[in-house]
């Protein structure tokens, strides 16, 4: 009897003590209406108001926005409705609802390339004036909790557009239990990879896989493999600047790794790689650092816990390219501060970290990447950190989905054997002479 | 009534009222121009109204997100650009053989089927029924059917290729070589039935008597195939080949679901090429002038083919 | 029958089944890709005999909400052909027995509508439409549809018209009926089988359709073609779901294409053949 008492007493000590905590902190702020002081519940409060959000689909992430989705509109009253649709189409439907002006999209999951026009055109909403209000944004918060690196890519003519989130980067998976059989050391560069792939290779498993389609996983492997050697498709003035040595290296690689891999690559993308090398049918596969958690799960892989990472480098020097994508708020949008409400709360780490185990996907924030229970859950953070260290973000100019589209195709060239690596390279150069000047 | 109005009322009721009826117009001289009329408007507003809209916006440079915003003009630039350039070329002539190589295959295979068809009893019915089927299902879904078909890993054809001893993975859709090729077999799948039936319907309504007197001079399907039917039919194959000329020139949806154009540009067809650089390159005002200049070429070749048509004897 | 040779009969029923077979294996191999448990959809070699599930179905109509694309395109489709048979069968009637100025820009018109691809038209209409505040209407898309419905309609009733003994029409005026009278209580209700082929037919088209589709519609208007695309993306595509959605879309495909078939051939040779 006595024991229980205790603890009621100490149960209401410490409830007075936590309210009044509250209380405290509440009154503290500058006058505006107190907002919550947990850092992971949205902020606002929206009854009836209706948002709708469109995005590529795919799981993991789909399924997450759409949970946070539901969390949202229970917390703020208000509704959220996910539109995900492939992915070769998003582009399209964003670019005709934006020139329709009709605001059927609130939230916009955007494509680094596709910002710079839409921003240009002014169909963004500036979103400045949101991350400065203390009203909208949960208290002691500021911009600052943003990698400045990443938030800036949101960033155009000096106004803030889009917060960001789905960090991710190239990288390398590599089978332990193979190399150990086959007595190699763990590849230490993008060459060692090539020697060591026919040594692993089996009937049934491919040596190396590499995607090879031409929907942007040619452009990122090319971005990440220039960046490891120290150049750029343009310098910071946005003319064009590759090395074209470093270029045809690049090429090169990319040509002997397609030999090495699966028939078909031209039309493989990381989807497609990632799925074989979890089902064991490839000793070492270049993808996309979102894909690895396929690796180590049980429902998708029969090769779970085999897996070590490491970035594409060369001469002792990692590089990636900072992969992103951005969510922006339609300019014709109806409910731009709930879109706001949705996207602050989304991009931080308490909602990041949830799903961060399953999409292995990277935050924006800087507190993801410090953050020790993440770490154990997603083994490549450190080789992820290691390329982010060294990494030109993905390009957004306004000219880019052209320059891509021609960059990718001389890639392809190169790889079915209709040009050589220089051809390649020397063609990818011209373009972006021609285009961006010099 | 009067004698006066009694003649006036013969000569018919419209003179005599001095307000409008509705028996007025059912005689009147313009019945036939209020008829037409609606679908004249109707067809002016929705095709020649959008095309001439299109010619007119093709002489300015703008983008699709600069829909709002005061164009540029700049004349027949964006043509002259179209004549040199090369990717619509290689468009034109990935086009040309998507073409040729479907409507050959469907017009010679639609006649032996046809003519397999004559020759059997029970079962014409049902078969008829059977064979529709490929030309009605929507053609994305023909593109997601073929699409497994064609997996390289899972899908049933490879599975049948290794049952017949090669075992290597054939990736259909992701070769350059094979892409296209692929896609004229589905062309194929979908739209022979279409030259069956309708070169079936042609052989029908073939008089009975020619093939009985064929038959008593001896002649052996073959040969009444070669020298009555063929003959005969002519005129229907004519129509065949001009309507899936237009119909092929024009496709789009399968293209698009499944290789986008791809690999490479090795799919790409007018059509897709006129998409990716509207909606994807959102470059409109180029658009417009390439789309001119792709209608102009169907108009051209249809119109050879009605000329055909028109010296060939009226079935 | 063209020869009374047994082989060649022989042979002709060989060709024949060889063919329905190609044609049908597709179709059947994704009827039962949608009663496939997931997992054996991916074996190889595959799995012929299993227990059926509804799983698929289940999912893409609880949590994808497919019926929403099927409904907006029975919207879509029916309100394209009532209008195409509406403005239509005026037009094919004048065609058929009234001289007119206005057929030889409607002949033109037509053919122009066989020849014209939708992806040269629906850049126009879409800039047109964004001006005319259409997007996320299903008129937008109506309106495309019926650019290439009307003209199948009229080139069909136009020939079932002249199939109608014009000795009825003349005893109906000759008993005191106007034209117009001739054409609403005669001409009509005689081709009331051709109206609804051209109906069907056109019901066909406008279901199958998917560009103009796919650009004018908004959120809201998007159509079952669309719907069944969103599952042909390079991202994890749902093999299952697809193929439920495929069988889902095919059965009002075949009903209506099968209860028009004698009319088929009309409605695509644009009533060249009348089949």
């Amino acid at each position: 009897m006595r024991f229980r008492s205790f603890r009621s007493v100490s149960l209401l000590i410490g409830l007075a003590l936590s309210l009044a905590v509250v209380a405290c902190g509440g009154e503290s702020s500058s006058g505006s209406p107190p907002a919550p002081t947990k850092a992971g519940t949205p902020v606002g409060k929206f009854p009836g108001a209706t948002v709708n959000l469109i995005r590529w689909a795919g799981d993991p992430w789909e399924a997450a926005t759409k949970d946070a989705a539901t969390r949202w509109g229970q917390t703020t009253g208000g509704t959220l409705n996910i539109n995900a649709i492939p992915y070769e189409n998003l582009q399209t439907k964003e670019s005709l609802d934006l020139s329709s002006g009709t605001g059927s999209f609130d939230i916009l999951y955007v494509h680094p390339t596709w910002f710079g026009q839409y921003a240009s055109a002014g169909g963004l909403q500036p979103i400045d004036k949101y991350l400065s209000d203390g009203s909208m944004n949960p208290s002691g918060f500021s911009s600052s909790e943003y990698i400045p690196s990443i938030l800036n890519q949101g960033k155009f003519n000096g106004t803030q557009y889009c917060l960001q989130d789905q960090i991710s980067t190239i990288l390398v998976a590599y089978r332990t239990d193979l190399y150990q059989q086959a007595g190699l050391s763990a590849p230490t560069s993008w060459t060692d990879l090539l020697t060591n792939a026919p040594k692993l290779a089996k009937p049934g498993v491919a040596g190396l896989a590499i995607p090879g389609k031409a929907i942007g996983d040619v452009s990122d492997i090319m971005s990440s493999l220039i960046t490891a050697q120290g150049t750029w498709w343009f310098n910071p003035q946005g003319k064009a600047s590759l090395d074209v040595a470093a270029a045809t290296k690049a090429v090169q690689f990319y040509i002997d790794a397609g030999k090495l891999s699966p028939k078909g690559m031209l039309n493989m993308h990381y989807d497609d790689v990632t799925t074989l090398a979890a089902q064991g049918g490839a000793a070492q596969v270049v993808t996309l650092s979102t894909e690895l958690a396929w690796l180590n799960d049980p429902a998708k892989s029969k090769t779970v816990g085999q897996w070590a990472y490491t970035p594409l480098s060369i001469n002792g020097k990692a590089g990636g390219e900072l992969i992103y994508w951005n969510w922006c708020i339609n300019k014709s949008s109806k409910n731009p501060k709930a879109a706001y409400s949705f996207l602050q709360w989304y991009t931080g780490t308490s909602e990041q970290a949830k799903f961060a185990p399953k999409a292995a996907t990277g935050a924006a924030t800087a507190s993801f990447y410090t953050d020790q229970t993440l770490a154990q859950a997603l083994p490549f953070l450190p080789a992820m950190q290691q390329a982010l260290a060294n990494s030109n973000a993905q390009p957004s100019l306004a000219t880019w989905p052209k320059l891509q589209d021609q960059i990718e195709h001389d890639v392809q060239a190169a790889l079915s054997g209709t040009t050589t690596a220089a051809q390649a390279a020397q063609a990818m150069d011209q373009q972006l002479k021609s285009t961006l000047g010099t | 009534m009067n004698e006066l109005t009694q003649k006036l009322s013969d000569q018919g009721p419209r003179l005599m009222r001095a307000s409008f009826r509705w028996r007025d117009l059912g005689d009147s001289r313009w019945l036939g121009y209020w008829m037409v009329t609606p679908a004249v408007l109707a067809l002016a507003g929705l095709i020649l109204a959008p095309l001439l809209y299109s010619t007119v916006l093709s002489t300015y440079s703008w983008t699709l997100l600069e829909i709002r915003l005061p164009k540029p003009f700049v004349g027949l630039m964006q043509y002259s650009t179209v004549a040199h350039d090369p990717l619509f070329g290689e468009a034109l002539k990935t086009t040309g053989l998507f073409v040729v190589g479907t409507v050959s295959v469907e017009l010679v295979l639609g006649f032996l089927i046809a003519l397999a068809l004559l020759n059997i009893h029970r079962g014409r019915r049902l078969a008829n029924g059977i064979i529709l089927l490929p030309m009605i299902v929507t053609p994305v879904i023909v593109a997601l059917i073929w699409r497994y078909l064609l997996d390289p890993q899972f899908g049933l054809v490879n599975y049948a290729i290794h049952l017949l001893g090669y075992q290597q993975d054939i990736p259909w859709l992701g070769s350059n070589s094979l892409a296209l090729p692929s896609l004229i077999v589905i062309d194929i799948w979908e739209w022979t039935p279409f030259a069956i039936l309708v070169l079936h319907a042609g052989m029908l309504a073939i008089p009975d008597d020619l093939y009985e007197a064929a038959r008593v001079d001896g002649a052996g399907a073959w040969q009444i195939a070669r020298h009555v039917i063929l003959p005969y039919l002519s005129p229907l194959i004519l129509v065949v080949l001009l309507l899936r000329t237009m119909d092929t020139y024009r496709v789009f949806d399968t293209i698009f679901v499944l290789t986008r154009g791809g690999p490479g540009t090795s799919t790409q067809t007018v059509g897709i090429y006129a998409y990716e650089n509207g909606f994807v390159y959102l470059n409109m005002g180029y658009t417009m002038a390439l789309s001119v200049v792709i209608l102009i070429a169907i108009v051209v070749i249809s119109l050879f083919y009605l000329r055909l048509l028109q010296r060939r004897p009226q079935w | 029958m063209v020869t009374t040779s047994k082989r060649s009969a022989l042979l002709s029923y060989l060709v024949v089944l060889a063919f329905v077979l190609w044609v049908v294996m597709p179709i059947l191999v994704i009827l039962q890709n949608s009663l496939k448990p997931t997992l054996l959809i991916f074996t190889i070699p595959p799995t012929w005999a299993f227990w059926p599930t509804f799983d698929h179905y289940a999912h893409i109509l609880s949590e994808v909400h497919f019926q929403q694309f099927l409904l907006n395109s029975t919207i879509v489709s029916t309100t394209t052909c009532l209008l195409s048979l509406a403005i239509g069968s005026p037009a094919a009637y004048a065609l058929a027995r009234l001289r007119v100025r206005g057929r030889a820009p409607l002949a033109f018109l037509i053919l122009l509508a066989r020849m014209v691809p939708a992806f040269v038209l629906v850049v126009p209409l879409y800039t047109a439409f964004v001006f005319l505040h259409g997007i996320n209407t299903y008129w937008a898309i109506v309106a495309a549809h019926v650019s290439f419905t009307l003209p199948v309609v009229i080139w069909m009733m136009r020939s079932f018209f002249e199939d109608v003994p014009i000795e009825l029409e003349e005893a109906a005026r000759v008993d005191g009926a106007t034209q117009l009278g001739a054409f609403i209580r005669v001409a009509l209700p005689l081709v009331a089988p051709g109206l609804a082929a051209s109906g069907i037919l056109c019901l066909l088209f406008s279901w199958n359709e998917f560009l103009f589709a796919l650009i004018l519609s908004g959120r809201d208007t998007q159509t079952m073609p669309i719907g069944v695309s969103n599952f042909i993306g390079t991202v994890s595509i749902d093999w299952g779901g697809s193929s439920a959605a495929a069988i889902l879309a095919m059965i009002p495909v075949f009903i209506l294409g099968l209860s028009v078939q004698k009319f088929l051939v009309r409605g695509l040779t644009m009533g060249a053949v009348k089949g």
